[in-house]
């Protein structure tokens, strides 16, 4: 019976040895694997940075939004309040405390034509000069800004 | 075995947790297909509110580009009683911040209390600034929204000619409401998550469509000439006691109106203001003899009558049942047709009328553009009355020609006028001068239109005339130091309710007016000055002594305003004296 068992055992455990071969190890298809992973990742975490951009600037597209409405506001204030002081009834309210009164009549008087040209000459502007505004009207700059809000809603 | 058992373990729960999720995922791709949307919108509707964004009004600028009329921003606070958790709390801010009335206090406090409005006003367009005070407070069931406030900037200036809007800034009198569909803007809308309480969320904002402002008027009016016309018109109400005044001032080649000024007594507190009607283009009086100038001027243009026609005039004449007079008691008096315009004779006015004719003279009249509204299509503009000729009845048939008897408002008088100092060429008033687009860009209105009424041979003897009207005629009130000034004094009688000149005490009612032009060499601007129901009694119930100064006390700062210089030195008044 032992010398049986004996017998028996080198059989049994060929029989049950997986048959091993040598093979080439698969490196190539993990280093695939492994730099998928790394685009994936790379590629998730570029998406999270995009989207923290896109939020953080569309925040910042809000609030300059919000300062531009602001703004205009604050333009149209203001504009208000230059055309209160620039009113006739307040000028006039102002020249009155100042003991001025309004004129009743009017003189006009011939100019020397030579004093004229000495005028141009030492100041160094003409007639033509002296109508260029040096900035622009209540209604321009109101335009401007129109325009600025057209081109821009 | 008992590996065996767990394996089978494992298997159940992985078909469970599969079938979970499978159940899930078929649930969520039921949602998704068939009833996603309606879900998606009832819960958008639970977390979010879409308000509307008003749109900014369009402002009114004058020829210069001055604010006549602006919105400025302006909060409109609210609140939802149902959410409001201590009402008492509540009140008592809202009432510090914005010093609410006892009654005001009790109404809001009993809505806050019975929880059965959902929307109740606190104050609409208060301060912007007091808004977001109010708002950084994040008051539970308190709402500020943004409402635009129309204001005027340079006070009742021009008040009677720009008119109101409404506190929903509708526009309801004036050019506010003629132009108010191009005033108003497209309203917008934006939706905001809300905050349990019912607060809105900043930065929430989505799905946000811009409101569209309203386009900008640019008027002809001059604020400078406007103002300066109604502190006149005040004065001169006041200082003789009259019930009103208007003044207009218009470019005689463009027909722009650089200012269309009315002043009213108020009949209570006896204070003289300006009126937020205009009645320079809705009340319609009698002319009295401006309305000669269109007799005279058919007269010679029909080649009826020169300057130097002769009539003899008797101070009194029987027209019908009616005896008609001159203003004074003359004898027969042989005068040219100068004379009888210089002196205003009504009795040569009619023996003008008619070597005319009286349907040529009605002719007249209409192409001088009585009898029918203006281009300017005010609200509740006047058409004036002139019947034709043919329906005139008694003594209206040659009464018409001194200006009783027909109807005119101030605007188609001032306009009538103007088509002599124009030489002839009639120009419709015009008081919009240009559009400002949403892109900023100007689009001028179309030039009024224009016809001849008569030729400018026959305007220019009448120019003529006109002068000496105002040299040594009823006008001399109205010389100016600088600018020889063409004009015409009328005294018109007010109809009564009745129909008569009297009323039950016996008294009657003047209008006078004096309507001019300058500089006469070279006409530019055509002024109309009418006060209306001076004293009866005084001698301040004539054109040339109640209207005529007023007249004469505009012409420096007109000329001023719009750099006029005169084309001569020399006075038209002293070379008729020598």
């Amino acid at each position: 019976m032992a010398l049986a068992l004996r017998d028996l055992r080198p059989a049994a455990r060929a029989r049950q040895r997986p048959s091993l071969k040598v093979v080439e190890a698969r490196r190539g298809t993990a280093r695939v694997l492994v730099a998928v992973a790394v685009i994936v990742a790379a590629g998730a975490a570029t998406l999270g940075v995009i989207h923290t951009q896109i939020a953080s600037r569309q925040a910042r597209i809000d609030d300059l939004d919000r300062r531009i409405v602001a703004a205009g506001e604050q333009f149209d204030t203001l504009r208000a309040i230059r055309a209160e002081l620039r009113a006739p009834l307040r000028l006039d309210a102002a020249a009155r405390t100042l003991d001025m009164e309004p004129a009743m009549s009017s003189s006009f008087l011939p100019v020397d034509p030579q004093v004229h040209a000495m005028v141009v000459a030492a100041t160094g502007r003409s007639k033509a000069g002296a109508d260029v505004p040096d900035d622009l009207g209540p209604l321009d700059q109101f335009r401007l800004v129109k325009v600025l809000g057209a081109v821009n809603p | 075995m008992r590996i065996g058992n767990y394996r089978r373990r494992i298997q159940i729960v992985a078909v469970i947790i599969i079938a979970t999720l499978g159940l899930i995922g078929v649930r969520v791709a039921g949602l998704q297909s068939s009833g996603g949307d309606h879900l998606r919108e009832v819960a958008r509707e639970q977390w979010t509110r879409t308000v509307s964004l008003p749109a900014d009004r369009g402002t009114i600028f004058d020829r210069n580009g001055e604010e006549l009329a602006v919105s400025i921003p302006a909060s409109t606070i609210s609140i939802n009683p149902r959410l409001i958790d201590d009402a008492a709390s509540t009140l008592s801010v809202l009432t510090s911040l914005l010093n609410l009335s006892v009654e005001e206090q009790q109404r809001l406090y009993d809505d806050m209390v019975q929880r059965e409005r959902g929307f109740v006003y606190v104050r609409r367009q208060v301060d912007a600034a007091l808004g977001a005070q109010i708002a950084e407070l994040r008051l539970s069931g308190v709402n500020v929204d943004d409402e635009p406030r129309r204001i005027l900037p340079g006070g009742d200036t021009g008040r009677s000619v720009i008119g109101l809007t409404d506190i929903d800034g509708v526009g309801i009198a004036g050019l506010e409401l003629q132009y108010d569909d191009m005033l108003t803007g497209s309203e917008g809308e934006t939706t905001r998550e809300v905050a349990p309480g019912g607060r809105s969320v900043p930065g929430t904002e989505d799905g946000t469509i811009n409101p569209v402002p309203g386009d900008d008027l640019v008027l002809t009016l001059d604020r400078s000439i406007q103002f300066t016309c109604e502190e006149a018109l005040i004065d001169q109400v006041s200082a003789t006691g009259s019930k009103a005044g208007t003044c207009i001032v218009m470019d005689v080649d463009s027909g722009e109106l650089y200012a269309m000024a009315s002043v009213r007594r108020d009949q209570t507190t006896g204070e003289v203001g300006i009126t937020s009607g205009n009645h320079a283009a809705v009340d319609a009086y009698e002319p009295g003899s401006v309305a000669k100038v269109i007799t005279i001027a058919a007269g010679i243009d029909t080649g009826s009558v020169t300057a130097d026609t002769t009539f003899v005039v008797p101070w009194r004449r029987e027209h019908g049942e009616d005896l008609l007079r001159d203003s004074h008691e003359h004898p027969d008096e042989e005068m040219t047709v100068r004379q009888i315009l210089v002196e205003s004779s009504n009795i040569g006015t009619i023996d003008v009328q008619l070597a005319t004719g009286r349907p040529r003279h009605w002719d007249y009249m209409r192409d001088f553009g009585l009898g029918e509204k203006t281009a300017l299509g005010f609200p509740g503009e006047s058409a004036g009355i002139l019947k034709h000729w043919t329906a005139l009845q008694g003594s209206e048939q040659v009464t018409v020609s001194y200006g009783q008897g027909l109807a005119s408002t101030p605007i188609q008088l001032v306009s009538a006028v103007n088509v002599i100092a124009n030489d002839g060429l009639y120009v419709a008033p015009k008081i919009v001068r240009g559009i400002v687009g949403v892109d900023g860009s100007i689009t001028p209105t179309a030039p009024s239109a224009t016809h001849q009424a008569v030729r400018p041979e026959s305007a220019s003897i009448v120019q003529d005339m006109m002068v000496d009207v105002v040299c040594s005629g009823t006008a001399t009130r109205a010389q100016v130091d600088s600018f020889n000034v063409a004009g015409k004094t009328g005294t018109g009688l007010k109809a009564q309710p009745d129909g008569g000149y009297e009323d039950e005490f016996g008294q009657r009612s003047y209008y006078a007016s004096f309507v001019g032009f300058f500089p006469a060499e070279d006409p530019q601007v055509t002024v109309l000055i009418s006060i209306d129901e001076p004293p009866a009694g005084t001698i301040n119930r004539f054109g040339g002594t109640a209207a005529a100064p007023v007249f004469a006390r505009l012409v420096p700062t007109i000329a001023n305003e719009l750099s006029l210089q005169p084309p001569t030195t020399e006075s038209a008044c002293s070379q008729d004296a020598s």
